[in-house]
């Protein structure tokens, strides 16, 4: 479906289709003697092209919500659309295509390969992708371009400041074009420097290219350059910020 | 057995109790000083079971091939030493005839003794206390048949015994241990060995045909009793005989007032021996007579036996052993690439280098003495195992009876502890070494732009190493000290050179290259550029080490290229690509884990491709088109008369002669009578002669290797040294050194420049009598023809110089399209009466050859006992792999990285490393065979027209298997990783 992007704001209410569709969500981690309970029935809707905040304290539930979202984990009760499609029905090796093809990752600990360099690093879910290998490199290439690490191509990991490392994540989470990017704390292991830096940078990629994220935060300056901040206590979605984008927007 | 490489076993022992003792008092005054440093060690064991017995069971691996060295060698000793004590019972010397050298001498058939020696020595044994038996034997060789159960044997000796000696010297028994008195049996009654009667299947009471030069006469069995010296058994292995007294067999054998032999019994048996021996030598030292301890010399020859295996399974283990060691580096890596965080914050604590390398030879000790008892007790099975197929090879001629010391078992468990707990140290010392702002925060070391001083102080000493060894092996001939200083000096080269900032690729690269150019070169290349130099077993191992060492510097170096390799070829499979270039990523990235693997592996495979070339390369030389000189039929008469007319006897006997196309006769002279020494030499060496006649010389199809130039042709050759008594022809083993044993003929100097002979004159002598008679060589016989061994010399030089041989054989050559195996059968029965065996040449080739050749399988399956340290190292290695790459395989799989794709990087990835070493160890194992089989001093040396042959078969069964088992260790863990939930991984740090 071809979805009319706009910049930051801009979208209107009625131009908006969901991507990911959260309905009743319950997530229990089971220790054996104790039952956790991390989402007590969380409901909550992305609309493509948004960039959107999770925050909350400590145990709010925020990380494994993103993980029950992006199908990395398995969820108890609910039901989890991504673009239409409930996951969680898909099998094992289906649904690791789909993520190639269709999600990106960005992870606090950067978790690059660190035996292969910064393009193969970035080309991989290309390659996953069932992209050829010289489109894939074409491509891993331009996307480091984009995030300004085209001189950085051939470094190891261990070789690049922690910024850096981050920079060359978000790449891989790009190089496929995915329609949604998670980002679990992309900015937690960074100086407040570089971390401005790497949100502006996903910021940029987020209003030139219109695709989705979904960032996981505890850092109340990201929540602010995000379109919308949910706010999560106790596994529960106290807030999902729709209110205040929409006063932002002018809406009702 | 009391040495091992000459070193005393007890001297062993004892240096090894104190090494332990030492241990036992660092760590345990290091436990009770530090106990935290005790209790984190013990602590660690239990961490990871899986990986606990991994390693427990790679550590074992030294004490196991130790163990079972030692326990092999116990086994031979004790097995020889039991069965000769039970052959010779009380009789601990011989009176023989020996003018000459009395190393080898014992009773030769047709050789007498006039009675005046027996009562020389009888008077000695008045005034000699320790001299308790004088009692002489009249020997002679007859067959026999049974006449109730039609069973015949060819060759059983007939003793002659005086019954009233016999009390002196603990008397005949029968099986049941009653005695028997042989002057009581009625003239036509025998008293038959135990043997004898098993191969006769014969009972008391039986009718025996016996055969004496061919004079038939009937003999009941009156007793059978054990097999000994005065039962016919004179070596073991023996067909044994009969007894009677020695009237009656001088009444037989038509000879009064002379013995074959005179046997001695001392009264506190081995102890007075050498007394014994020397008193009597001294009272016959006018006589050409002389008294040899054979059951001393039989005892020595067992105690050399046994520590010969110990030392060539010990050595032949070595592989392992090294396998083992570096497995044990590998262990140490692994578990402190695991703990790297928690040693860097203890280090961060205040925690010195030493606490860590105490921490990890505590922990190391904790496995050490577990896995040393299991390798010790592991060790005597599979001794057994090797007593039990030994026993199927050689069963016929001999039983092995395996048997374990409780001393063997402590000395294996003492040397695996402390080989153990010394690379454990070594090991401990060298991860110590972090960075401990890199370690705290997982990050790798960092790189220094040039080699540490360290590295330089070891290249330093290594260089002058080197040369002190280079020097040492030139100064004694020495190939393996030269060969050991030729390969440490490239690789401290390097290592000095490094220091001075030389990149490090082309700097390792040469010097590995130039370490396997070295053990690669060609023998003659050798010799011309370092002099000529010798060695033996030894030096197969040494080159296996250091070419492995040198193959796997070379590709730890050199690794992209391979890597590269791989990556493009995985680009044919686009959709695993992801899979494949992850998988050759990680052992690029660590080099020296990967080359500890590889290096394993290559070792392992090196020793299982040599062995099974050489195998190979056996079978093709000693049985092919060459081997039987022509002959079909082998016939052979011990110590009789020569049949006068074979094919008219044979003929007679109902034979179908017209299936004969060639005859031939040979009269031998075994090597125990025989001196040989080149004309101007000092000592005698040993080796058979055989006397040929005109017609095997006309009919041998025995080509010539080298051949003296004035004979146009080899059959020329053949034809004057059965005319001319002047002449000899040698087989071609005489061209190698077998085993170092200088009584072993060597006569490297026949072959001259561009292989052409060099004319050599050889003096024969009679040990008996010391009759001496010189030939002149003017060929040797082609390697290939393995049928022929010995000094073939006209018949007459048998007669002229040695007097009766011992064995007449009689070669056959059948029409095409006959069955030598039934035809064989066909002429023993017909030749019974002259005492004659016969055998088809092909049987008695294989028979020959299949000794050799199930030794070498024997020493073949011991190492690939290795093999089990590079699967337990590949396990650790995935094992391992799996927890340190868990955060990236939940990264990997988060991005789109299917569980099957994880399983395949990691199954990849073991195939890779596993390959490398495979392929690497085949490939120098096929060069060095190639060496071994074609040198000039071996196996095919110099023979035209032989190319190697390299088992294909064998090679693929072996990378197959060693492949396979790998894989199927690494599956568990990749398995283990593509389940790994994305979450819990990612989670996991």
């Amino acid at each position: 479906m071809a979805t009319v992007l706009h910049p930051l704001g801009s979208t209107s209410e009625r131009e908006r289709v969901p991507i990911v569709e959260a309905t009743g969500v319950v997530k229990v981690y089971d220790t054996g003697r104790v039952k956790v309970p991390a989402l007590r029935g969380v409901s909550l809707t992305v609309y493509r092209g948004e960039m959107v905040a999770v925050m909350g304290p400590s145990g709010s539930g925020k990380t494994t919500l993103l993980n029950c979202l992006s199908g990395l984990d398995t969820i108890d009760e609910g039901q989890i659309l991504i673009a239409g499609k409930e996951l969680a029905k898909l099998p094992d090796d289906v649904r690791s295509e789909f993520r190639a093809r269709h999600m990106g990752f960005v992870f606090q600990l950067f978790n690059l390969i660190p035996v292969l360099t910064a393009l193969e690093n970035v080309e991989l879910p290309a390659l996953l992708a069932g992209v050829r290998p010289s489109e894939a490199r074409r491509r891993a290439m331009q996307v480091l371009e984009q995030v300004g690490l085209a001189d950085r191509a051939g470094h190891k990991p261990a070789e690049l400041s922690g910024g850096q490392q981050q920079r060359v994540a978000i790449a891989r989470a790009l190089v496929n074009q995915p329609d949604i990017i998670w980002a679990d704390e992309p900015t937690g292991n960074l100086d407040t420097e570089t971390a401005d830096e790497v949100m502006a940078l996903m910021r940029r990629l987020n209003q030139e290219n219109g695709q989705t994220f979904v960032i996981v935060t505890h850092d109340p300056r990201i929540g602010a350059m995000c379109d919308r901040i949910i706010h999560m206590r106790d596994g529960l979605i106290i807030d999902d910020g729709l209110a205040q984008h929409q006063v932002a927007n002018g809406g009702e | 057995m009391n040495e091992v490489f000459g070193v005393s076993l007890d001297l062993v022992l004892r240096i090894l109790i104190g090494a332990l003792a030492i241990i036992l008092v660092l760590t345990g005054g290091l436990w009770l000083w530090r106990p935290v440093l005790g209790r984190m060690a013990l602590r660690n064991i239990p961490r990871r079971p899986v990986q606990t017995v991994l390693i427990v069971l790679g550590l074992m691996l030294s004490t196991l091939i130790f163990s079972a060295s030692l326990t092999t060698g116990t086994t031979l000793q004790r097995s020889i030493t039991g069965q000769v004590l039970r052959l010779t019972g009380p009789v601990d010397e011989l009176v023989v005839q020996a003018s000459g050298d009395t190393r080898f001498a014992g009773p030769q058939p047709g050789v007498y003794l006039p009675f005046s020696v027996v009562d020389e020595l009888d008077r000695l044994r008045e005034r000699e206390p320790r001299l308790v038996a004088v009692v002489p034997v009249l020997w002679q060789p007859v067959a026999a048949i049974d006449l109730r159960t039609k069973q015949s044997e060819p060759a059983l000796n007939l003793m002659g015994v005086p019954p009233e000696r016999l009390p002196t010297i603990g008397g005949l028994t029968d099986r049941n241990g009653h005695p028997i008195d042989l002057a009581s049996l009625a003239d036509d009654e025998v008293v038959l060995g135990a043997e004898a009667a098993k191969r006769l299947d014969a009972e008391i009471g039986d009718e025996l045909q016996l055969f004496l030069a061919g004079r038939p006469f009937q003999v009941r069995v009156a007793a059978i009793a054990p097999d000994s010296f005065l039962t016919g058994t004179l070596n073991v292995g023996d067909a044994g005989g009969l007894a009677v007294s020695l009237t009656r067999a001088e009444q037989l054998l038509g000879i009064s007032g002379q013995v074959s032999f005179v046997a001695l019994s001392n009264r506190s048996g081995l102890t007075d021996s050498e007394a014994v021996t020397a008193a009597v030598n001294d009272v016959l030292a006018e006589t050409p007579y002389r008294a040899v301890a054979v059951k001393q010399r039989a005892v020595e020859q067992a105690e050399q036996a046994g520590e010969a295996f110990t030392n060539l399974f010990l050595l032949s283990g070595m592989f392992s052993v090294a396998a083992g060691i570096l497995l044990i580096f590998l262990i140490f890596s692994l578990l402190a690439a695991e703990r790297k965080t928690e040693m860097g914050t203890m280090r961060a604590l205040g925690m010195k280098r030493w606490h860590l390398v105490a921490l990890f030879a505590l922990e190391g000790m904790g496995y050490n003495l577990i896995s040393a008892l299991v390798g010790a007790v592991a060790g005597v099975a599979v001794a057994y195992a090797i007593a039990g197929f030994m026993g199927r090879l050689v069963g016929e001629f001999f039983t092995i009876e395996p048997s374990w010391r409780p001393r063997d078992l402590v000395l294996a468990y003492l040397l695996g502890v402390v080989v153990t707990f010394v690379t454990v140290v070594v090991a401990a010392w060298r991860v110590s070494r972090l960075n401990i702002v890199a370690a705290v925060r997982d990050l790798p070391e960092p790189q220094l732009p040039r080699a540490s001083r360290r590295w330089l102080v070891a290249g330093v000493l290594g260089t002058i190493a080197g040369a002190g060894l280079c020097w040492l092996g030139l100064a004694r001939e020495s190939l393996g000290w030269f060969g050991l200083g030729m390969s440490l000096l490239p690789l401290s080269l390097a290592a000095v050179l490094r220091r001075f900032g030389v990149p490090p690729r082309p700097l390792y690269t040469v010097a590995a290259m130039l370490v396997l150019v070295y053990w690669l070169m060609p023998d003659p290349w050798h010799d011309r550029l370092f002099g000529s130099m010798s060695g033996g077993f030894e030096l197969f191992v040494l080159s296996g080490l250091m070419m492995v060492a040198a193959l796997t510097v070379f590709l730890v170096w050199n690794i992209e290229v391979a890597v590269g390799l791989v990556g493009r070829l995985g680009r044919a499979f686009r959709r695993w690509l992801p899979a494949v270039r992850i998988a050759v990523a990680y052992p690029m990235a660590s080099r020296g884990r990967t080359g500890l693997t590889v290096a394993m592996f290559s070792l392992i495979v090196f020793a299982l491709v040599v062995m099974s070339t050489i195998y190979a390369n056996v079978v093709a030389l000693f049985t092919g088109e060459y081997a039987d000189a022509g002959w079909d039929v082998e016939i052979s008469q011990v110590g009789v008369a020569p049949i006068p007319d074979l094919l008219q006897v044979l003929q007679d006997e109902g034979i179908d002669t017209s299936k004969i196309s060639a005859t031939g006769r040979t009269l031998s002279v075994p090597w125990p009578r025989v001196g040989v020494r080149p004309v101007g030499e000092a000592d005698w060496a040993r080796y058979p002669v055989r006397g040929i006649d005109t017609d095997f010389a006309r009919n041998v199809e025995a080509p010539l290797q080298l051949r003296s130039a004035e004979y146009a042709t080899d059959r020329a050759a053949w034809e004057a040294v059965a005319r001319d008594p002047s002449l000899a022809i040698v087989d071609a083993n005489v061209l190698q050194q077998r085993g170092g044993d200088p009584a072993n003929l060597y006569l490297p100097e026949l072959r001259g420049e561009d292989g052409v002979l060099q004319p050599l004159e050889l003096e024969l002598r009679d040990n008996a009598s010391g009759q001496t008679t010189t030939v002149r060589v003017i060929g040797v016989i082609d390697g290939r023809v393995s049928s022929l061994f010995g000094i073939f010399v006209s018949e007459s030089v048998v007669g002229g110089v040695f007097g009766r041989p011992s064995s007449i054989e009689y070669s056959v050559r059948l029409i095409p399209g006959s069955d030598a195996r039934s035809f064989a059968r066909q002429v023993e029965a017909a030749l019974l009466p002259y005492g004659a065996q016969a055998e088809a040449t092909a049987d008695v080739i294989g028979r020959a050859t299949g000794i050799i050749r199930g030794f070498i399988r024997i020493i073949q399956g011991f190492m690939a006992l290795g093999l089990i340290v590079g699967i337990a190292a590949l396990g650790v290695v995935s094992y391992r792999a799996v927890i340190e790459r868990r955060h990236q395989i939940g990264a990997l799989r988060a991005i789109g990285y299917r569980r099957a794709m994880v399983a395949l990087g990691f199954l990849l990835e073991s195939a890779l490393v596993t390959s490398a070493g495979i392929v690497g160890g085949a490939f120098l194992g096929v060069l060095l065979a190639r060496n071994v089989v074609t040198g000039e001093q071996d196996l095919a040396g110099g023979l035209e027209g032989f190319s190697l042959v390299i088992p294909w078969g064998q090679l693929l069964f072996f990378s197959g298997l060693a492949l396979g088992v790998a894989l199927l260790m690494a599956y568990v863990p990749a398995r283990q990783a593509s389940r790994v939930s994305i979450v819990e991984a990612l989670r996991y740090e």
